[in-house]
């Protein structure tokens, strides 16, 4: 992945085909933080909130379909292959995001990581990168290690348009 | 909270940042600490879902990072509940508690 530069208020991006496979595989495993593990409040009355609870988890469940309709077309129209190019010979492709788009990417890449952190266990920062673990559980541990270098690409793209 | 970087507060800039006491009983969105999102990120979010300056975002990101949690706004049950379901949206360990 690279940063190219701003185009107006974009971010102009190159992915290599490599890039392109693991933005797709993360896309694809959204959504993996479920609604049901957000918690609206840790207050003892919590009970009094039950309706908030339960208005809480049916927006997230309605923005991860939405989220999800999106990503289907965001596949499909922004990281599908040029239709010239040779299967065995996957070439770079430039890719131009709106703000917006960014923000977006950021929410979902981060679902994908938190989510599997959650599966986890919510291991602290020692158990996450543990070997133990990586043995344990390999697809959850590469997965959120995929999601955090997309993520952190991401914000130093930010970052460095902002100056 | 996972470290990428070590964000700067500037000097000064703190006093700007709008103190809670002396508010109205009401709910205070607050939002607990975690080892796993990126405390750009929390900064980035915050931004997003409170439309603060890169300096407060900052401050209650790193107060979040050192002490455990941070107290973002203090406000009505319908405003900190919309707070809170933006702030989980984008995967932050937020709850909403009742202020006496």
């Amino acid at each position: 992945m690279k940063y190219i530069g701003r185009q107006g208020d974009n971010l102009v991006l190159v992915l290599r085909p490599r890039d392109r496979e693991q933005w797709i595989f993360l896309l694809q495993r959204y959504p993996v933080y479920p609604a049901s593990d957000h918690r609206l409040s840790l207050s003892p009355d919590a009970q009094t909130l039950a309706e908030q609870q339960q208005f809480l988890e049916e927006t997230l469940t309605e923005q991860q379909r939405a989220n999800q309709t999106l990503i289907e077309k965001f596949v499909r129209e922004r990281l599908a292959p040029p239709p010239d190019e040779d299967e065995n010979s996957p070439r770079a492709m430039r890719l131009t995001l709106t703000r917006a788009e960014v923000d977006w990417l950021l929410e979902v890449f981060n679902d994908v990581r938190v989510g599997f952190w959650v599966r986890l266990g919510r291991p602290d920062s020692e158990q996450m990168h543990s070997a133990q673990l990586m043995a344990a559980r390999p697809l959850e541990c590469a997965s959120m290690e995929l999601a955090a270098w997309a993520e952190s690409f991401l914000l130093g793209a930010l970052e460095i348009a902002s100056r | 909270m996972a470290a990428t970087a070590t964000p700067q507060v500037v000097p000064g800039e703190q006093e700007k940042v709008q103190t809670l006491d002396g508010l109205e009983p009401g709910y205070l969105v607050i939002c607990w600490d975690d080892p796993v999102n990126f405390m750009e990120y929390v900064t980035h979010v915050f931004q997003k879902v409170f439309g603060w300056p890169r300096v407060k975002a900052e401050h209650h990101m790193l107060e979040v990072h050192s002490t455990g949690k941070s107290m973002l706004v203090r406000t009505s049950l319908e405003k900190a509940e919309h707070y809170v379901h933006q702030l989980h949206r984008f995967g932050l360990q937020a709850t909403l508690e009742r202020t006496e």
